[in-house]
């Protein structure tokens, strides 16, 4: 079987393929914050039932939320290029890629996180708006200094899982030229011919990544819900 | 390139494309219906909890949440040809390879994706139905068999309905993928198209809105069967 399967070269290529790790954390993380801020924003215009704006954050949501997000990556990568060079943008070969794949993950993740953004929102006491208000707070104040704070701590568990099918996502950006793990394992593959060793190097990785966000968010929940028990 | 998007272009490609449907529908359902069955294999054995086994399960579990369905799809299809070299050697039988096509691969890959999820949601499910009811099936002399198949699996089912509708919806989504490895289904399809004629826009567009009247045409049928289901489910006073 040795062969076929060489625990040697899976050990030798490990390396390699952890040291591009740094694209997908940092795609990762860049999708997560501008998926924030856009689900705040999103969850906001929809609990306040902003007029016309709602309607736009619904077709969103359901757009968003109903086609894969490779469709959605090609139509950003391939398609966006397309519209700027009908404005008239002909130097699309000087935008970096990477870029692209940011916009696309952030709209994405923003998507997901408005609706966990929207139902923990909702799960803070309407009484404290009211009281925000009566002590002559504005809504943006309150939101910001009441309403979020206490939805976050709500949000933590459903953050913590948004960010690992984040990071599941990031595995298909290599797609649109990203040189990330799996387009080098790609690239070392044809030259090795053992794809295999590489892929699974790859699965363990992300496993490795997925344990560490796991923890890290029980650690937050624990630290979150410890306060609450001293407040009270 | 005069106009940015080329409209009879766009209408073309719909009525292209449309043929692909069922190319993804039927990845989508057959693996459903693998994925369900798996599930619900392993899910009792860890009921059961049948020793060394339920230990294997629970890693199954946390490999196939934990990879994404790229990282299987792309495993799967190394790991299989190399699986079936070594069977081939060891028994002496010739099993060419080459002749199994790639669907096979993607429905395999996302079976086991898909079968993890369903195990956590099958698990749940049957959480959620009071102890006491195998008890009771117990104490009129059924088997665990009985109880588990008679009173448990259908209380549960109305239960796992919405999540499983949920599961099909990812997995329709999740069938994309598999052009990675070669199959032809709808995505594939319009990357070949894109390819031939050097226009990406329009055809990303028309597979996206595919996709997306697929998705609110089964949440729409989801939503009318679980309404039918309701009616089954406890302290509902019909």
């Amino acid at each position: 079987m040795g062969s076929y399967f060489s625990v040697d070269y899976m050990i030798k290529a490990f390396p390699t393929l952890l040291s591009y790790i740094d694209v997908t954390i940092v795609v990762t993380i860049v999708a997560e914050l501008f998926g924030i801020l856009i689900g705040c924003v999103v969850a906001f215009l929809r609990i306040h039932k902003v007029k016309v704006l709602n309607q736009v954050c619904i077709l969103y949501l359901s757009f968003i939320r109903g086609t894969p997000f490779l469709v959605q990556l090609y139509l950003v990568c391939f398609g966006l290029p397309q519209i700027l060079q009908g404005l008239g943008y002909q130097d699309i070969r000087s935008i970096p890629g990477l870029l692209f794949v940011f916009l696309i993950m952030s709209i994405h993740t923003g998507a997901y996180i408005a609706e966990i953004m929207r139902s923990s929102i909702l799960a803070v006491d309407k009484g404290q708006l009211e009281a925000a208000h009566s002590i002559g707070m504005s809504t943006y104040q309150a939101y910001i200094r009441i309403i979020l704070p206490q939805a976050f701590q709500l949000a933590i568990p459903a953050l913590g899982n948004n960010v690992i099918s984040t990071l599941k996502g990031t595995s298909l950006i290599f797609n649109v030229g990203v040189v990330d793990m799996l387009r080098k394992a790609d690239l070392m593959g044809s030259y090795s011919y053992r794809h295999l060793e590489l892929y699974i190097d790859i699965a363990i990785i992300y496993v490795l990544l997925c344990f560490v966000i796991q923890v890290a968010t029980y650690f937050l929940e624990r630290r979150s819900t410890l306060g609450k028990e001293l407040a009270l | 390139m005069n106009s940015i998007i080329d409209l009879h272009f766009l209408i073309e490609m719909f009525f292209k494309l449309i043929g692909y449907i069922p190319m993804t529908l039927g990845l989508a359902v057959t693996s459903m219906v693998l994925a369900s069955i798996l599930g619900l294999f392993m899910m009792i054995v860890r009921m059961k909890k049948i020793p060394v086994l339920s230990k294997l399960v629970d890693l199954y579990v946390l490999l196939g949440r934990a990879l994404p369905t790229m990282v299987i799809l792309y495993i799967v299809f190394f790991a299989l040809p190399i699986a079936l070299l070594i069977f081939s050697e060891k028994t002496g039988q010739k099993i060419e390879i080459n002749q199994v096509p790639a669907v096979v691969f993607a429905v395999m890959g996302l079976t086991i994706h898909t079968g993890a999820y369903l195990t956590e949601v099958f698990r749940a499910a049957v959480q959620s139905v009071d102890k006491g009811q195998l008890e009771a099936a117990y104490s009129i002399g059924m088997t665990w068999w009985q109880g588990f198949y008679r009173i448990i699996f259908r209380q549960a089912a109305v239960f796992a309905m919405p999540l499983l509708a949920n599961q099909f919806l990812n997995l329709i989504k999740s069938t994309s993928i598999a052009f990675m490895i070669t199959v032809m289904e709808l995505f594939g399809a319009a990357n070949v198209i894109c390819a031939d004629n050097n226009r990406y826009l329009e055809v990303y567009i028309v597979v996206a809105l595919i996709y997306w009247g697929m998705s609110i045409l089964f949440e729409k049928v989801f939503l009318v069967a679980e309404h039918k289901l309701a009616a089954f489910k406890k302290g509902s006073n019909l």
